[in-house]
């Protein structure tokens, strides 16, 4: 156990390590002028003599191999540095004004997403091949293939066509200060994330469910004259969950993806937002810091769910 | 203070219409009156005596005829009353019409009225607090509304300037502006800057502020004798040969004559810092804090957090006061960076009003809200243009420059690139509207004619002649900043296709390189050809990027352009008092460039943004459906205001401003 847990961290190090610097160097590839983009600039109206200036108090005078050695020590260190856009902040301070946004939707999104996808697969998996599994299936299919911005939009669109609620987009309200604004913000973007990023977990659950259900001990359980309830909430439900946890981390890392898509269309400024600003702004060091960040987050997420898996399954060894 | 707004002169101007209609009816009766009475006049005319028959024939005769001439006068006169009276009918039914016209308006537009907060977006990066050392407009549209320049544009498009800090001035000649301070303006005496233990809160503005500030910038030193190279307007305050002071009056004496000077003092760029403040902070002019910023402006910074949030609200001590500003504060609102955000905080009235970079979002919003929104048109004012580096190789070949400018397809690139929102430009940008070549006359000089074939006839044949097919592959260049717009990102590739179709060949290939590599190449005079942004106009006289584009060994000649006729011409004219001379010689410029393929510097368009508002939101505009040019900051932030009856302000909650 203590090897295979040595073995993915060392791993999951390279793996972030990896990211890290295929970022720093696709960064600098990318066509546009960090100082320029830094001095809030559209158009050619700068003078030379101020752009290098602001080169050299950014340190992109330095040869990319330097900044690259820099960049890895100063990380290494944990020291994220400060914004090109936004002078005596540190990157830190913009996560920490970020992130507690992200973890609300993302908290939301799963909440949704699973409290639809478990009840639906396990319904389609029981009424297997009658019009109600047909009409689920159908649904989940839609939900794959709708994008989830398309979903968001036109989701968006309905509410401003018929003034259902208000989506304030401005007040920007956490959870535990306006429950009921910060609700209506965050409603449509997590029935959207929600139903986009859970749709392969439903599928999924209502196949596991189908093997399960023709399993011996399931046929042994309804023998001894145990309600059907029971027999797919205890002892069916239970074994189908074990591979579903699995691709809970993956689909975790889908809800990201999907959040940086999200929190730009409902001006939510989580990191999926800041990501975009600071990559438009080319802002170096809040874009390498972030992309790291969420790669440390879907590694570590992944791990655990790893370790989890042997847990809760205790026929799995690790080695 | 009379005719300081385009409501009171609106209001004068309608008043001037009744007048002249009331004027007319009372002519028209006053006419048929005449008339009448000079018929009754004939009426009363006494016969001559006669007394023999022939005598009494002939009055006979005659007193028919004057019967019948009496007839045919009275039947005159009723005609001429009765058209009089349809006359006067007519006159009547248009003043009402024109009463209910004015009426109508004025219940569309409602009366101008004080208060209200305007909710805007903002941008989210702003590189330093201080006026003096930015290059980016966001800066100034904060600190326009907060601080204040010698004077300002009344009318930004053609220029007419009005007082600011300034309450007069005189230009005794073309070298000396004498400008009178006025004698009431103070400081700012609450909110975070003044609240800095090193400002002089509430102090007098005094002459010794003007001197400081100009001559830092023309020093180019900071207070602690630093130099730095970061004063974007040391070359303007360069100009200066002496700044004396008198009586609450400033005299600035130009080192050479120049009749465009004044119109710099409007620059949005030339705001004034207060001296005690900016000393004790400029060592971190990076870092935004409201408390680093006080002014003399008609708003007080309460907020500047880039990205989350800024908020100004009124002065209670302005100059201006009672008149102006109208509003009672300013919110901006962190920048969105995707329409959908947008959308939702414009329709459901979270900001006052919207733009995009597609026109059609806009459009079919406006679609949507027919009733409650209107649309505006407002031109962007960096350039676009082609540059050819007409100074060396092969294409200091005048054929081949001229062929470019000729094949360059602007209203095809306005509409691929704009959505066909935009206007062709001239030598001088359509923006400076008095300067420009109207576009009428545009639309028949090659490079600009509607009938693109004979451009492009013309421009092969030049091409061809001066052996282009020879000069194999040729990079096309576009600034990475352009081509990064994910609207934009297939420019390099049209300009290339451009140019291959008008000369029937493949060699040109289109390529990004960020302005750090261009700019000091044109400055280096050892460009390669370009196309994207340059840089912005600053005043609406065009004589001074004309002179700085065009004379010999001017900043901004690149193409090494030297001809006499056009270096007698423009300087005269920089000289010229007199507009209207300056307006023709500087036309006689721009048609002799054109005809040389405006030797490389092919100006081809400025864009224009449609911005969407609600109907209670009142900014200043050129014209119902048009904003002004640029420079409008300063006006806008005294003129703009929010119509509390207008029935589409229902649901509107606005964010608070912070506090003073």
């Amino acid at each position: 156990m203590q090897q295979y847990i040595l073995r993915r961290l060392i791993g999951a190090v390279f793996v972030i390590f990896l990211t890290g610097t295929f970022m720093f160097f696709m960064l600098r590839l990318l066509p546009g002028d960090p100082a320029a983009a830094s001095l809030g600039l559209d158009a050619g109206s700068i003078s030379p003599e101020a752009l290098e200036a602001r080169n050299a108090e950014l340190g992109l005078d330095q040869p990319a191999y330097q900044q690259y050695a820099n960049w890895l020590w100063d990380t290494v260190r944990l020291d994220l540095g400060s914004p090109f856009s936004k002078r005596g902040v540190t990157v830190w301070y913009e996560i920490g004004r970020s992130l507690p946004y992200s973890i609300e939707l993302s908290i939301l999104i799963m909440i949704v997403g699973f409290s639809v996808a478990i009840p639906i697969g396990l319904l389609s998996a029981i009424y297997q091949d009658r019009w109600v599994d047909y009409v689920l299936r159908t649904l989940a299919i839609l939900a794959l293939a709708a994008p989830v911005f398309w979903t968001a939009a036109i989701a968006t669109l309905a509410v401003l066509q018929w003034e259902l609620f208000t989506i304030d987009v401005i007040a920007q309200p956490h959870f535990w200060e306006d429950p009921g604004a910060a609700f209506t913000w965050y409603l449509v973007p997590m029935f959207a994330g929600g139903f986009a990023g859970t749709a392969a977990t439903m599928r999924l659950l209502r196949s596991q469910m189908l093997e399960v259900l023709r399993q011996d001990y399931v046929r042994t359980a309804r023998a001894k004259g145990l309600r059907e309830s029971l027999v797919i909430t205890r002892h069916a439900l239970r074994n189908a969950l074990v591979p579903v946890l699995t691709v809970m981390g993956v689909t975790l890392a889908t809800i990201i993806g999907s959040q940086v898509i999200l929190e730009n269309m409902f001006n939510i400024p989580g990191i999926g937002n800041k990501i975009i600003s600071a990559f438009f702004g080319r802002d170096y060091p809040v874009v390498q810091a972030l992309v790291l960040l969420i790669a440390v987050f879907v590694v570590v997420t992944n791990f655990v769910v790893d370790i989890l898996y042997g847990i809760i399954d205790p026929r799995i060894r690790f080695s | 203070m009379s005719e300081r707004t385009y409501w009171q002169r609106m209001r004068r101007r309608q008043m001037s219409r009744r007048s002249l209609l009331s004027a007319s009816a009372r002519a028209g009766v006053g006419a048929a009156g005449l008339a009448l009475v000079g018929c009754g006049d004939d009426d009363d005319d006494d016969a001559p005596a006669v007394t023999t028959t022939q005598q009494a024939q002939q009055q006979e005769q005659q007193a028919a005829q004057q019967a019948a001439d009496v007839e045919q006068q009275q039947q005159q006169a009723a005609a001429q009353q009765q058209a009089q009276q349809q006359a006067m009918q007519q006159q009547a039914a248009q003043q009402q019409q024109a009463q209910q016209q004015a009426a109508r308006q004025q219940a569309m537009v409602g009366e101008k009225r004080y208060g209200g907060s305007i909710i805007e977006q903002s941008a989210n990066v702003y590189e330093t607090w201080d006026p003096q050392r930015t290059v980016a407009s966001p800066v100034l549209q904060v600190l326009a509304r907060v601080q204040s320049k010698l004077l300002r544009f009344e009318n930004p498009n053609s220029g007419e300037l009005t007082s600011d800090l300034a309450e007069s001035w005189e230009t005794p000649d073309a070298t000396t502006i004498v400008l009178h301070l006025d004698p009431g303006i103070t400081w700012h005496n609450s909110g975070p800057g003044a609240s800095n233990p090193a400002a002089a809160a509430g102090r007098a503005f005094t002459t010794e502020d003007v001197a400081w500030n100009i001559n830092r910038q023309r020093n180019k030193t900071l207070a602690d004798g630093t130099e730095t190279g970061d004063f974007g307007r040391s070359a303007y305050w360069g100009g200066l040969d002496q700044i004396d002071q008198a009586d609450g009056s400033v005299t600035l004496t130009l080192s050479e004559p120049d009749a465009t000077y004044l119109q710099g003092l409007a620059n949005e760029f030339n705001l004034f810092n207060q001296p005690e403040l900016v000393s004790a902070n400029e060592d971190r002019h990076t870092e935004i804090d409201p408390a680093r910023v006080i002014g003399t402006g008609p708003f007080i910074l309460t907020r500047w957090d880039p990205g989350e949030g800024i908020s100004a609200v009124r002065n209670p001590d302005f100059f201006g006061l009672p008149e102006l500003p109208h509003l009672d504060s300013y919110v901006w609102v962190q920048s969105f960076q995707d329409p959908n955000a947008y959308r939702i905080a414009f329709e459901q009235k979270q900001v006052d009003s919207m733009t995009d970079p597609d026109p059609n979002t806009i459009l079919a919003i406006h679609d949507d809200r027919q009733d409650e929104t209107y649309l505006t048109y407002q031109g962007v004012a960096n350039t676009v243009a082609i540059f050819t580096p007409s100074n060396k190789p092969p294409w200091n070949d005048l054929r081949l420059t001229r062929a470019i400018d000729l094949a360059v397809n602007r209203r095809q690139l306005i509409q691929q690139l704009h959505n066909g929102f935009g206007k062709v430009s001239g030598p001088v940008s359509w923006m400076q509207d008095a300067w420009a070549i109207p576009q009428a006359d545009l639309e028949t000089i090659p490079g600009y004619r509607i009938d693109k074939d004979a451009d492009v006839e013309e421009a092969r044949a030049l091409w061809n002649a001066a052996g282009g097919p020879e000069l194999g592959q040729i990079d096309w260049v576009t600034s990475e900043l352009w081509a990064s717009r994910a609207a934009w990102s297939a420019t390099p590739g049209i300009i290339a296709e451009m140019f291959n179709r008008a000369f029937d060949t493949d060699q040109f290939n289109g390529i990004t390189k960020p302005y750090l590599e261009v700019i000091p190449s044109w400055l280096a005079h050892d460009f390669d050809p370009f196309f994207s942004w340059i840089p912005n106009i600053e005043i609406p006289d065009a004589r001074a990027d004309m002179i700085g584009a065009f004379t010999t060994g001017a900043g901004s000649n690149y193409w090494d352009i030297s001809d006499p006729y056009i270096d007698e011409t423009l300087l005269a004219a920089k000289q010229e008092l007199d507009y209207e001379t300056a307006l023709q010689m500087v036309r006689r410029v721009q048609d002799y460039v054109m005809e040389r393929g405006q030797f490389g510097r092919s100006i081809c368009y400025n864009y224009i943004f449609p911005a969407i508002r609600f109907n209670y939101n009142h900014p200043q505009l050129s014209s119902p459906e048009e904003g002004w040019n640029f420079l409008d900051t300063s006006l806008q932030a005294l003129e703009q205001w929010i119509d509390p009856d207008d029935p589409s302000i229902e649901g509107r909650n606005p964010p608070p401003p912070t506090p003073l």
